[in-house]
């Protein structure tokens, strides 16, 4: 390799190097600018989802720390009328899809908190069999993770809030993605309960 | 912070979570706040008043809040400093939150003490649902309660709305040969009026009478008669919610506006646009097109202490937008709710088209998300 080829090539490394840097930063501090945001516009969620979206009430959902996509399209369906709601809806539609983008952002990296929940222990074990067959796929790690689907959290989300979307899910008026629906299909009643119970009982600091 | 109610308990929470170097100290008259929302389900049946009881030992505990328990006299903006009974406070910034008064000279007989222990409010703190919620009970099996509602701008006239509805849910099931009827000074007609009025012929047929434009001039408390713009009746239960002003704390240190009853502000960071360096929220401030509400009042908190934290931190601040939501039951279980969007333009809040609205009927759903929205704002303002 001649001298002048290496250090041109150096030179284009280098170059190479300094614009993903440059784009790298641009777009952390576009992400930082998106949470910095939604913190603001998140302050009136609070009154309802809890401190930076730590809900404390069994019928609402715990949304601090979960999957942005999942908060994302969550906020996008309740405006357009695609996901059922009692209230999400009215309150989606006040916002833009950079001010969702913007929510998502600010509440997803914020902590999933997981105060004790009360479940029957029976029901855990039995869960935590349906969800090892049916439902790992897609919620990650017994439901703790989330990484690059658009599947929610769903470990130490709240019992009533999870029955309440399940039966949703079930009847039909809230339509998931198809290979959900899939598992859904091939088992009981019972045995959604058990896995929902199973998602429950995880509580405090997880890894 | 001078007032710990929906307004202030929140501001400075919110102070301490954004910058916790900022020393914060709220100063509040008493040593437990029994909120308003909910107290009416207590009529009706379905809540304890004691559930609505807070203290502050979870502020000062988890956020390192300084509480001063205590009467402010007097906030003075010249001198920056909040005058108590023991001492005098200097301050870098002062945000005040008192609260409503009552303009009791606009009712002729009307006596500021003892009147509401005869025509109880209920207006002010939760406890003093217990009063009204007594002599409902004391009336007999076909007597008449009477309702009346202020002319506008009031603290929160779906909370008037759920009264009625709460206490023609008592009656329904302990005295189903009473009457009710509602004495509105308002001309109401809103998606809002009209659910309840829809919920009330659905649920409790003709035992309510609603009529608008109806103002209180003058009373007899003792004789319980009371004359109107257009007549003059007695009734077995006066439940008189007189109008209203921006709490006693708010005319002492000169913060009124040019209405002489509520507190002018800049709507972008609610700093008093008479005294500057205080700043004013929730219902003792006049928003342009604002509602009085426990849900604006904690909005209005929040953009406040953001407000702050960012001028302590010599940065910006976004500018507000939040959603108003005040939930309703009609009974035990059938609850309904309003959503209004406002956003600060200039030095004005506006209320903003896109989004809101109110419930198409009322649910069991919704009212199992009116109490998780109550548990919730108390949790988030308390600990
Ligand atoms: C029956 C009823 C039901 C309601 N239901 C709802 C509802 O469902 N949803 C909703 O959003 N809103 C509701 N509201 C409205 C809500 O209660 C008020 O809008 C809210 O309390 C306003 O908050 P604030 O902080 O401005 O005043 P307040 O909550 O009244 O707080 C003022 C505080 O300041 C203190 N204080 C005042 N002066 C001084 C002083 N000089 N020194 C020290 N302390 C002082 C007081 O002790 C008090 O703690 C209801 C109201 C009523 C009457
Ligand atoms: C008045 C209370 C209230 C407010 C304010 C509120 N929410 Fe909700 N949220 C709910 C309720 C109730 C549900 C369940 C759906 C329904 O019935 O509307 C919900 C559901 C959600 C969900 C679905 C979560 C899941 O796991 O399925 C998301 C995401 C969400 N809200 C985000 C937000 C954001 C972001 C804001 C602020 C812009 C907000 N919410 C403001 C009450 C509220
Ligand atoms: C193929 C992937 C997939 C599988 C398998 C799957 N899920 Fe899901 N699940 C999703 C997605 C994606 C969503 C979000 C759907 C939406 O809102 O559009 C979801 C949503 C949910 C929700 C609603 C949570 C909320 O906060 O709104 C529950 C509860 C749930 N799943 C439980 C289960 C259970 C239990 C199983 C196993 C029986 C299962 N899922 C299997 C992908 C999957």
């Amino acid at each position: 390799m001649s001298m002048l080829r290496c250090w041109r090539m150096i030179g284009c490394i280098t170059l190479t190097l300094t614009v993903a840097a440059t784009a790298w930063a641009q777009r952390s501090d576009k992400k930082a600018r998106s949470i910095e945001l939604g913190e603001a516009l998140g302050q009136s969620c609070m009154a309802c989802h809890g401190t930076r979206g730590a809900s404390t009430e069994q019928a609402i959902p715990i949304i601090g720390g979960q999957n942005d996509v999942f908060i994302s399209l969550s906020m996008k369906a309740y405006r357009d009328g695609t996901r059922p709601s009692t209230i999400m809806e009215r309150i989606a539609k006040g916002y833009s899809t950079k001010e969702i983008e913007a929510l998502a952002a600010y509440f997803s990296t914020q902590p999933f908190l997981r105060p004790l929940q009360e479940t029957d222990p029976e029901k855990v074990t039995r869960g935590q069999s349906v969800h090892a067959r049916k439902c790992k796929k897609c919620h990650l790690h017994n439901g703790r993770d989330a990484i690059d689907t658009d599947s929610p959290l769903l470990a130490g989300q709240k019992l009533q809030y999870l029955r309440r979307n399940m039966e949703e899910i079930l009847t039909g008026k809230r339509s998931v993605e198809i290979k959900m629906d899939a598992a859904l299909r091939e088992i009981t009643r019972e045995e959604v309960e058990a896995t929902l119970h199973f998602y429950a009982a995880q509580h405090g600091e997880l890894h | 912070m001078v007032g710990g109610g929906f307004g202030g308990a929140i501001a400075a929470k919110t102070l301490r979570l954004i910058n916790p170097k900022i020393e914060v100290i709220l100063i509040e008259r008493n040593r437990s706040y029994s909120a308003l929302p909910g107290a009416n389900w207590t009529i009706g049946g379905s809540r304890r008043i004691g559930e609505n009881r807070l203290t502050y030992d979870r502020l000062e505990g988890n956020h390192g809040v300084r509480l001063i328990y205590g009467e402010a006299q007097v906030v003075d903006a010249a001198a920056k400093t909040v005058v108590l009974e023991a001492g005098t406070l200097s301050y870098d910034f002062a945000i005040v939150a008192p609260g409503i008064g009552f303009r009791v000279d606009e009712i002729e007989g009307y006596a500021a003490a003892e009147t509401p222990d005869l025509f109880p409010h209920a207006w002010t703190s939760g406890e003093e649902i217990v009063v009204l919620k007594r002599r409902i009970e004391e009336m007999k099996n076909g007597g008449l309660v009477v309702v009346s509602l202020p002319t506008p701008p009031y603290r929160c006239p779906q909370a008037a709305y759920e009264r009625v509805s709460q206490i023609a849910y008592y009656l329904k099931q302990a005295k189903p040969r009473s009457k009710i009827l509602v004495l509105d000074a308002s001309k109401s007609s809103s998606d809002l009026a009209d659910l309840f009025l829809t919920g009330w012929r659905r649920s409790y047929g003709d035992m309510i009478e609603y009529r608008s434009s109806q103002q209180v001039l003058q009373i007899d408390a003792p004789r319980s008669s009371l004359r109107t713009t257009s007549e003059t009746l007695t009734a077995d239960v006066v439940n008189l919610i007189p109008p209203q002003m921006a709490g006693t704390l708010a005319h002492r240190s000169g913060l009124i506006g040019e209405d002489n009853h509520w507190c002018a502000v800049d709507h972008s960071s609610y700093e008093s646009t008479v005294a500057g360096g205080i700043y004013v929220l929730g219902d003792a401030c006049l928003g342009d097109d604002q509602q009085k509400s426990a849900s604006a009042a904690n909005a209005q908190g929040k953009a406040c202490a953001m407000h702050i934290a960012g001028a302590i931190a010599q940065r910006g601040h976004q500018p507000h937008f939040y959603s108003n939501v005040l939930y309703s039951l009609l009974d035990d279980k059938h609850g309904a709710s309003a959503v209004t969007f406002y956003r600060s333009e200039g030095r004005k809040s506006v209320r903003v088209d896109k989004g809101g609205g109110v419930s198409s009927e009322w649910s069991e759903l919704e009212g199992i998300y009116a109490r998780a929205w109550l548990g919730s704002i108390l949790a988030e303002m308390s600990s």
